[in-house]
């Protein structure tokens, strides 16, 4: 193996993708080479050096995470249906109308449009989640203004 | 109200961790996620191909501009750590100083190919498929991206 053999095995070794035979011929020839050792050297404390910065494990950033829920808009058709009926239901009981937002994981029914085919929602209305709405759905949306209507109520 | 499959906990929990890396601070790591989601849905959600390595260069790119807007906006040092003294804490806010300065200096593929190597350990034809590149383009990236690096950490290594 030479340097140039070194030069184009260099992102295999590094990244250890090279085979057992592969690699100990590279190993040989940084032995007898001091320049492609030096190259090597650096460009594997590089490697280290982006090793070294924080990570979080899996378990931990799942719990940071948790409370965030996005969830698919269903079909229009249905959409128009489930809407149908809510009217039909809110005449029936003499309830005024509006829009109505649920609280709880998936609760999402009746949120307007927001432009995108899936928008996210929260579980609990914090503020966080109100600042979200205000710009998945632009400022002084709809969306927006429900969702802090929602969480004001929610509030009291 | 059936979940979006495409965002699911394990998507957002990866998007975390990819931010936390680099941001070390579980606000600001949080605030990333969410806003790394936000363009997501906003750049076409589930017909983004290679939803993987977008979401990755993505949150990558985004906590480097929050980090260079941080440090315009405020001087003051970070609070450190518990775990560790003054000292070394200082020691490795300037060496995240150094590889977010790094990091942001490389193009774009150089970046998205160190990250998913170092970060994510994926092997070049994985990261070159969830790329549309060659392998071999791949491994050029990563090399002239390290090359880089390497440069911009000369201080303190």
């Amino acid at each position: 193996m030479d340097c140039n053999d070194i030069e184009n095995l260099l992102a295999d070794y590094l990244g250890r993708e090279l085979d057992e035979t592969q690699r100990r011929s590279f190993d040989e020839h940084l032995v007898s080479c001091g320049r492609c050792q030096e190259h090597v050297a650096q460009l594997e404390e590089t490697v280290s050096v982006l090793q070294q910065l924080d990570t979080v494990s899996k378990a931990d950033a799942a719990r940071h995470t948790g409370g965030l829920t996005v969830v698919r808009r269903r079909p229009a058709m249905l959409r128009i249906a489930a809407a149908m009926m809510k009217a039909a239901a809110l005449v029936a009981f003499g309830v005024g109308v509006g829009w109505q937002v649920g609280t709880g994981s998936g609760s999402t029914e009746g949120l307007p449009a927001t432009g995108d085919r899936a928008f996210v929602a929260d579980a609990g209305f914090n503020p966080k989640w109100i600042e979200l709405g205000r710009r998945v759905g632009g400022g002084g949306s709809s969306f927006a203004r429900n969702l802090a209507v929602a969480a004001g109520s929610h509030r009291d | 109200m059936t979940a979006q499959p495409d965002i699911n906990q394990a998507v957002q929990t990866q998007v975390y961790r990819w931010a936390y890396r680099v941001l070390r601070d579980h606000h600001d790591a949080l605030d990333a996620t969410q806003d790394v989601l936000i363009k997501w849905l906003k750049s076409g959600g589930s017909k983004i191909e290679n939803r993987h390595a977008w979401l990755r260069r993505t949150t990558i790119n985004h906590c480097i501009d929050h980090i260079r807007r941080e440090r315009t906006t405020d001087q003051t040092s970070p609070e450190p750590s518990s775990r560790s003294t003054p000292a070394v804490e200082a020691g490795r806010e300037e060496l995240r100083d150094l590889v977010v300065d790094g990091l942001s200096r490389l193009t774009d593929m150089q970046r998205a190919t160190v990250a998913a190597k170092v970060f994510d350990r994926e092997t070049f034809a994985a990261i070159a498929a969830s790329m549309g590149l060659s392998v071999s383009s791949v491994k050029t990236h990563y090399v002239r991206g390290l090359s880089a690096l390497r440069d911009s950490l000369g201080e303190y290594m």
